[in-house]
């Protein structure tokens, strides 16, 4: 167990919150996306074997360690306290849009004439 | 060995997801007055990723063995990674912050903890209830 320091590493635990939040919002997006739209479901069948969301899975773990590793480095060693508030706005906001546009019932809302 | 005697292993994950869920409820609601409680609440969080990896793993690996391949994602497709992420980044959160998440600045962190508990059994829910609306 670490030992308790004075030192906080916030640059991490900002870039968790905002990578997070990102991650978040592609993977409601693709979803979206996929469901509607036949070719980006296509083109998202990186496995044939698993299907459309490999691509998904692939896309969103490649944008959250890239998301993660400029967060980090932009903030490293810089105070965080002005981008704390944003981030976190940033990451409820992605909760919530991921909670209620991949309610199946939203997600596949559609109106026929 | 009688098959049936056997736990299915679905079953044994979600009831330990369940049990960390629990601890990690109480964790997050006493982590404002007691910072030490970050770290065990860290392990919680780091657990119950690698637990939901678990599951995505499970189910793949049933559909692969039924020769079945879903034709679009669904919802229950992208509960299991948004839990991971979510896990994962709470993780980090609590392990960069220690006992400093119980200070006054770090109000935003603890809510963000808060969150994460409560999007995972929302999350655990989803998958549980999903095949009733599947089309």
């Amino acid at each position: 167990m670490p030992t308790p320091s004075s030192r906080i590493h916030e640059p991490l635990a900002l870039a968790a919150l905002f990578a997070a939040g990102v991650s978040l919002h592609l993977l409601w997006m693709g979803n979206l996306l996929a469901l509607r739209l036949v070719p980006v479901g296509e083109a998202l069948d990186f496995l044939p074997s698993i299907g459309p969301m490999s691509g998904l899975y692939a896309i969103v773990a490649a944008a959250y360690v890239l998301t993660f590793a400029v967060v980090a480095v932009v903030f490293r060693g810089r105070d965080c306290t002005s981008a704390r508030e944003g981030a976190f706005w940033f990451f409820v906001s992605a909760v919530i849009a991921f909670a209620v546009l991949t309610l199946p019932f939203v997600a596949g809302f559609g109106v026929t004439a | 060995m009688n098959p049936a005697l056997i736990a299915d292993p679905y079953v044994v994950l979600f009831g330990a997801l369940l049990v960390l869920f629990g601890a990690s409820v109480v964790l997050a609601f006493l982590l404002a007055r007691h910072g030490d409680l970050a770290w065990p609440l860290a392990a919680v969080f780091g657990t119950s990723a690698v637990l939901w990896l678990g599951l995505l793993t499970l189910d793949l690996s049933r559909l692969a063995a039924a020769d079945l391949r879903p034709s679009a994602i669904d919802a229950r497709w992208v509960l299991f990674p948004a839990a991971i992420i979510l896990f994962g980044s709470g993780t980090v959160v609590l392990w960069t912050y220690g006992e400093h998440a119980a200070g006054a600045h770090a109000w935003e962190y603890r809510f963000a903890v808060r969150l994460i508990v409560l999007c995972s059994v929302l999350a655990l829910f989803g998958v549980l209830i999903q095949p009733l609306f599947a089309a």
